[in-house]
């Protein structure tokens, strides 16, 4: 991992009012990768995603972005500078159809005939849009505005993927469907994607590194086998339990992180 | 023996008839208070020893004779005080165990000590008894305090403990005299409870402390510390440690004062600052915590707030210093105290939870003097202490009017002091332990001719004021033949804020280095603040800009040691290590020896 990385975040602090919610928190993400950030309810996973595109501004620490120094940056900047963000809860244009949806993330390009081109990618991608073309958004399933969500921000050919809980409120077979579909992107598209999940065993899967956060601060760090075969993950990510006391047993071991 | 009338309490010579004598004339007087769902809910000394009895009883009735061992598994909480007494009053010894000790160690210890009635906190410490079922026959019977989870648990030895209080309430008149008789036919001279000690070497040995031992202690306390009734104390460290059972069980009963438990560890820094304690004993860990604490938010401060405190502080260490050696102080600093402490002090008492201490101690293991006169100067009138488990945790004092920082103060009446040839500390006096259960060779080596060897090298000075030096076999002597007493300089260090412990090598070695373990919290808050990217604790240790803090701390102490004293090289322990771990003790100070063997690699480096 000798070139620099493509998104390079140094100690950020962002606060919510008088609250710190995200404290001092560096992370790298290198061209080509997933990498993935694990955390329980109010870690400042998302906190995390907004500030760096931009939606929140950190009082302190730096963000760097294909050679940019982006901190505090508006996010429509941020966006042309090639990120794109998948926001928690998908927020899309409910009364626009599928198509204009796709077409907004375009909004910035110009060249027709590549943004055509882009929209046969995103349909072979996501097949079910393609039946659903002319449908408002507001009528789709979870499962298909999750995928709308992502489609539109794929129309902007965005160097580097956010995405906010993808799993969402989506059925498992849908789960396994849309990760499916983020580790092709990445494998046959190239789009590189840094990944906030709570669903940890479908994130490490696909990821090739992740970060464990919580309450704002990394905890451990490391590649995809390392945090696979951290006990504290697995007792407490992955819900698997060790190999003492009793099979019924409802306590946990203590966390360490190491 | 000849003086062995003469050591009571209220006519009373063992606690268990003090107990009984207290729930008698105390009757509705709050004992404890215990935190129920958000509210402090009390207990009086009448429920207190009622629920003692029924424990007491059911525990006849499951067929506990005098004599045998029954094992305390829990956190602290008022179920472990019941238990504690009812095993005292039925003539059993009472042993605790580290509720974070693991199955091994938990077999060693119930092994040890013949253990035939155990009692657990929870599930998960019933699951560490049952890892080791097979391998400990002589426990009959395992209680069990909270059945959480446990609903379809079909175990013939286990029962919970509202089964047990039903065996208790069985309607048995031989069963009430019983009792009574039980706790009649308690000699002083019999073991009341049993402490096993951390065993820095070998496994722990278990220290037989008779009622004797702990009526005479709780007294030769009072004349230091004078207690009341309306005094208030909180229970926050494991009542298995022998400090915290003195001053939690056995003082409150002896002084009628009252005890309030915190709901855990997490929460133990705000349980304190509601009960506000009036007496409260911290093991150095505690007020250093304290301390980092007010350094820390200083920083965030204006430059007013930290001027202001500089300046309070000068003025009430002045006062503070008076009060120390007994003379009055001048009129003129008395009223500037009473307006730093006003303006300034109290506030930072009232967050820390200390603003009604009347009595602060610290013991169980060595501390700054600096900090000490840090927490004088705020007007927490903090007391050193010395005592071992062998000594029932107070052997030596410092005490209002008679206090000399960097000592641990003075003996109680009835106890001599005395230093070996080679300066070892001895001991005498009722407070001397009777022995380690079951190992005759090992307490006839502790114990010579009545005198306690307490492995302390100590000085006794003109006016009887003991200074420990170190641990004996902790003594450092470098290959340039020098003495060197690590535990002083490691306090220095400690010190710090931005150091939780540290061990200072250097025996047969040309100079002297240091293992240092950093305060995560504080020096993930400094990398925070100079924007030094970091992610987990390992490598946080590993920048260069923690690592030239915490040279710079270094080399601040160095400028106060000797020549030969100064640490030429260090290295950052960058693991994480919590009390499960070989290297901590339960009151998480580092073990020389484990520490030696397992950096072994660190410490090569810093000589090669």
């Amino acid at each position: 991992m000798s070139e620099s990385p493509l998104l390079k975040v140094r100690n950020i602090e962002t606060f919510y009012g008088p609250v710190m919610a995200v404290r001092g928190i560096s992370l790298d993400v290198h061209k080509g990768q997933i990498i993935s950030i694990l955390g329980g309810n109010g870690a400042g996973k998302t906190t995390i995603l907004k500030t760096i595109c931009g939606a929140l501004e950190p009082q302190k620490g730096s963000i760097v972005f294909s050679g940019h120094d982006i901190t505090a940056w508006q996010p429509d900047k941020v966006a042309k500078q090639g990120m794109g963000h998948v926001p928690e809860g998908r927020e899309l244009f409910p009364l626009l159809t599928v198509k204009e949806n796709l077409e907004m993330g375009a909004y910035n390009r110009k060249v027709k005939k590549d943004i055509e081109t882009d929209l046969e990618m995103v349909f072979h991608y996501f097949p079910d849009l393609k039946n659903k073309i002319n449908l408002q958004a507001l009528l789709l399933s979870g499962g298909q505005q999750q995928m709308l969500a992502m489609g539109r921000s794929l129309m902007m050919q965005p160097k580097i993927l956010l995405l906010d809980e993808p799993s969402l409120g989506l059925s498992p077979l849908l789960v396994n469907e849309i990760f499916d579909i983020i580790s092709r992107l990445n494998s046959e598209q190239g789009v590189t994607i840094l990944l906030v999940e709570q669903n940890a065993n479908m994130a490490l899967k696909v990821s090739h590194a992740g970060y464990v956060i919580e309450v704002g601060r990394v905890v451990f760090d490391g590649d995809r086998d390392a945090l696979l075969n951290n006990p504290d993950i697995q007792e407490f990510y992955l819900g698997k339990k060790q190999a003492i006391g009793r099979e019924k047993r409802r306590w946990k071991q203590r966390k360490t992180w190491r | 023996m000849d003086n062995e009338e003469n050591i009571s309490l209220d006519n009373q010579n063992t606690f268990p008839a003090l107990f009984r004598f207290r729930a008698q004339t105390l009757k509705d007087k709050v004992a404890m208070r215990e935190k129920h769902f958000g509210i402090w809910r009390t207990f009086s000394w009448s429920e207190y020893y009622l629920k003692t009895t029924r424990i007491g009883k059911a525990m006849m009735s499951l067929g506990l004779e005098s004599g045998q061992t029954v094992s305390i598994l829990a956190d602290p909480c008022k179920e472990w005080m019941f238990f504690d007494l009812a095993s005292q009053c039925i003539g059993c010894i009472s042993c605790g165990i580290y509720a974070t000790d693991s199955a091994p160690q938990i077999l060693h210890i119930c092994e040890d000590s013949d253990t035939t009635l155990l009692m657990v906190e929870n599930e998960e410490q019933l699951d560490k008894f049952l890892a080791v079922e097979t391998q400990l026959p002589n426990i009959h019977t395992v209680v069990v305090l909270d059945s959480t989870g446990l609903a379809d648990l079909n175990h013939p030895k286990v029962i919970m403990l509202e089964q047990l209080y039903q065996l208790g309430d069985k309607k048995d008149e031989n069963l009430e005299s019983e009792w009574n008789r039980r706790i009649d036919n308690v000699k002083p001279n019999d073991t009341a409870i049993l402490v096993y000690t951390s065993g820095t070497t070998g496994p722990p040995k278990g220290a037989m402390i008779s009622h004797r031992n702990i009526i005479f202690v709780a007294q030769a306390f009072h004349e230091f510390y004078p207690i009341t009734p309306e005094d208030n104390s909180v229970v926050y460290l494991p009542l298995c440690h022998v400090t915290e059972r003195l001053l939690s069980v056995f003082l409150p009963m002896a002084r009628c004062s009252t005890v309030n438990f915190i709901e855990g560890q997490d929460t133990a820094f705000e349980n304190i600052t509601e009960v506000s304690p009036t007496y409260f004993l911290g093991v150095p860990r505690i007020w250093e915590k304290m301390y980092s604490l007010i350094t820390l938010r200083m920083k965030d401060a204006t430059w007013f707030g930290r001027k202001a405190l500089q300046i309070a502080l000068s003025v009430s260490s002045r006062a503070a210093d008076f009060e120390d050696k007994d003379i009055s102080v001048p009129v003129h600093i008395r009223l500037m105290q009473r307006l730093a402490d006003l303006l300034v002090l109290n506030n930072i008492k009232v967050l820390l939870g200390l603003d009604r201490v009347r009595i602060g101690l610290t013991g169980a293991a060595p501390i700054s003097p600096d900090l000490i006169g840090w927490f004088r100067a705020l007007g927490v009138p903090l007391y050193e202490a010395f005592g071992q488990t062998e000594n029932v945790a107070f052997a030596c004092g410092n005490y209002q009017g008679q206090v000399r920082l960097g000592t641990v103060g003075k003996p109680p009446l009835g106890t001599q002091l005395k230093t070996a040839e080679d300066g070892e500390l001895l001991i005498k006096g009722p407070l001397v332990f009777k022995g380690y259960y079951n190992q005759p060779l090992k307490t006839d080596e502790t114990i010579i001719d009545g005198w306690l060897y307490t492995g302390d090298i100590a000085e006794i000075d003109a006016d009887g004021f003991v200074k420990i030096i170190d641990r004996k076999k902790d003594i450092i002597i470098t290959s340039g033949g020098k003495n060197v007493s690590p535990s002083e300089i490691e306090n220095q260090l400690k010190f710090s804020p931005y150091v939780t412990d540290a061990v200072v090598i250097g025996d047969k070695r040309k100079y002297l280095t240091c293992l240092v373990m950093i305060d995560n919290e504080t020096v993930s808050q400094f990398a925070q603040e100079n924007n030094i990217p970091f992610s987990d604790y390992k490598s946080l240790c590993a920048t260069t800009e923690v690592q030239s803090l915490i040279k710079s701390e270094i080399e601040r102490i160095n400028l106060s040691l000797a020549q030969a004293e100064t640490l030429k090289n260090f290295r950052l322990i960058d693991r994480q290590l919590t009390v499960e771990d070989d290297e901590l003790t339960a009151s998480m100070k580092l073990k020389r020896n484990v520490v030696n063997e397992k950096y072994a690699y660190l410490i090569n480096q810093m000589y090669s």
